[in-house]
């Protein structure tokens, strides 16, 4: 199963943040279900530690519930919401260095993800948990962007106002994010 | 190594460059027919974007998240959003505007969260090994306050509540009340007689069997309120040793073992048995599985 946004989600989400913003805790109940998978699929993810992952659960639905009247649709819900949980759990790490994008080239990273050679990554999906582990040591800003375009099939559009980008420079930094996930494939594969 | 080769009038590292745009259908039809043709030409590139759409397939596809992390932190969520809930409405700024709160639900914390976070983990549990619907109708036998009844009723089509304790009941018709869940409440004599209702497709239970004295007797009469082909879902502790209870009271059984709870389902005319641990609970520091039974009437 891929984790696309569902038919109607969209019309329905914001029937819920309509009512739960004039105090339905129901109807803010009702979308807390809806979502709290991806939601947790993300911080978790994004956080590789429980604990932290909790955290950012809790505050990012505490927050949406504050602030449900501030939401007016444009974009998904879940775009809404992950870009809550994304600040939550960056505000954990305070200072976070935010590591500068590395700027291989094209041709490098190709080379890293097995553009050219006889290997087959392919191989490697057929081990259980080795895309989570291939995605658990990307660094953290190109988990994030497979995180919400892959995983949670944001669009390209939605992740690039909650990532404050370009769509562009969107595109450009997911293709290189993809590149360097298909290397981390490949490395598990090859035993590092 | 890189591949410089030209096919089709495109160079393999311009195709590399396109590889996203193309597996994302973000291209003219004329620049995808002219990448098409150097892969169909281009058997390094041709292998490298079969793995790469194959590899970000599979990213997509996901993998699922440890089930019993996330229902701990889906339980603690609830918690946490409901203690939030009791201050206030947003419209007033209430909820959560304050750290004051928190220190008023720490005092209760911990009780509240090891009793939401079991019955959590046996309706999860249920809700995975039972198909819900729609078209159910469901008794809660030993409902309580209704911790597994209003997680489940969302998902069935009617919900029923029987229990010895009428103030339980009372609390259960509260919450059902204020979040808007219908549920039909049966109270029972201190013996646990009285009339269930039904018949019914689905009867669940939680953390009420150790409480009842004859519980074959228990399993008959649940063949009695089960339509053909009606299931039962019943969570328990396992055997213990006496020690989940402080107050030994009303206690019955310390647990079961899980081939009693087997020949005892067999033994009303259940079929299809499968006893599967639900959930383990801590308590001051031992663990306690629970199991969780399931069985479809003859
Ligand atoms: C530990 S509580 C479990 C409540 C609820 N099922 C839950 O999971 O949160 C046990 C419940 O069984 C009820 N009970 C005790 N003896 C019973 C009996 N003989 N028949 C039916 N219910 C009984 C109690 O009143 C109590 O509400």
């Amino acid at each position: 199963m891929e984790h696309l946004p569902r038919e109607g989600s969209l019309i329905e989400d914001q029937i819920l943040l309509s009512q739960a913003a004039s105090g339905d805790a129901s109807a803010f109940e009702a979308f807390v279900l809806c979502h709290r998978e991806a939601v947790w699929r993300f911080t978790r993810s994004l956080t590789r530690d429980v604990g932290a992952a909790e955290d950012a659960l809790q505050e990012t639905f505490l927050s949406a519930w504050r602030s449900s009247a501030s939401f007016r649709g444009g974009g998904s819900a879940l775009g809404w919401l992950l870009s809550i949980a994304r600040h939550a759990v960056y505000r954990q790490h305070k200072g976070r260095a935010g590591e500068p994008e590395r700027m291989e080239s094209l041709a490098e990273l190709g080379e890293a993800a097995g553009w050219g050679a006889d290997f087959d990554p392919l191989d490697a999906l057929m081990v259980k948990d080795e895309v989570g582990r291939a995605l658990a040591r990307l660094p953290v800003e190109d988990r994030e962007l497979l995180l919400l375009r892959e995983v949670e099939g944001l669009s390209n559009e939605d992740c690039a106002g909650l990532l404050g980008l370009g769509v562009r420079a969107l595109k450009s930094r997911l293709h290189r994010a993809r590149l360097r996930f298909v290397a981390q494939l490949r490395g598990e594969h090859h035993g590092h | 190594m890189a591949i410089e080769r030209e096919v089709a009038g495109l160079r393999c590292g311009e195709v590399l460059a396109e590889l996203s745009d193309f597996l994302d259908g973000d291209m003219s039809l004329e620049r995808r027919a002219q990448v098409q043709a150097h892969l169909d030409g281009c058997d390094a590139c041709e292998r490298f974007g079969g793995a790469f759409t194959a590899a970000i397939r599979a990213l997509r596809q996901g993998e699922p998240m440890p089930p019993s992390e996330a229902s701990i932190a889906f339980a603690r969520l609830s918690v946490r959003l409901e203690n939030a809930g009791r201050v206030g409405d947003p419209a007033t700024g209430g909820f959560m505007s304050g750290t004051e709160h928190f220190d008023q639900a720490a005092a209760t914390w911990d009780l509240a969260d090891r009793r939401v976070l079991l019955a959590h983990a046996v309706a999860e549990a249920i809700s995975s090994r039972v198909p819900l619907s729609k078209e159910l109708n469901v008794l809660d036998f030993g409902c309580g306050t209704g911790l597994v009844t209003l997680e489940l009723a969302p998902q069935v089509g009617s919900m029923s509540g029987a229990d010895t304790s009428p103030g339980m009941l009372t609390t259960l018709a509260g919450k059902a009340e204020s979040q808007g869940i219908p549920v039909r409440l049966l109270p029972l004599t201190t013996e646990g007689t009285g009339d269930l209702g039904g018949p019914y497709d689905l009867i669940v239970s939680s953390m009420t069997l150790h409480h009842v004295a004859d519980v074959p007797a228990l399993f008959s009469r649940f063949v009695q309120h089960l339509n053909p082909g009606g299931q039962v879902a019943l969570a328990d502790l396992d055997e213990e040793e006496g020690t989940f209870h402080e107050d030994a009271a009303g206690v019955h059984h310390q647990g079961f073992p899980r081939n009693r709870i087997h020949d005892w389902l067999e033994d009303a005319g259940f079929r299809a048995i499968q006893v599967e641990t639900a959930t383990v609970t801590a308590k001051e520091g031992k663990d306690y599985p629970v199991f969780l039974a399931t069985a479809r009437r003859a």
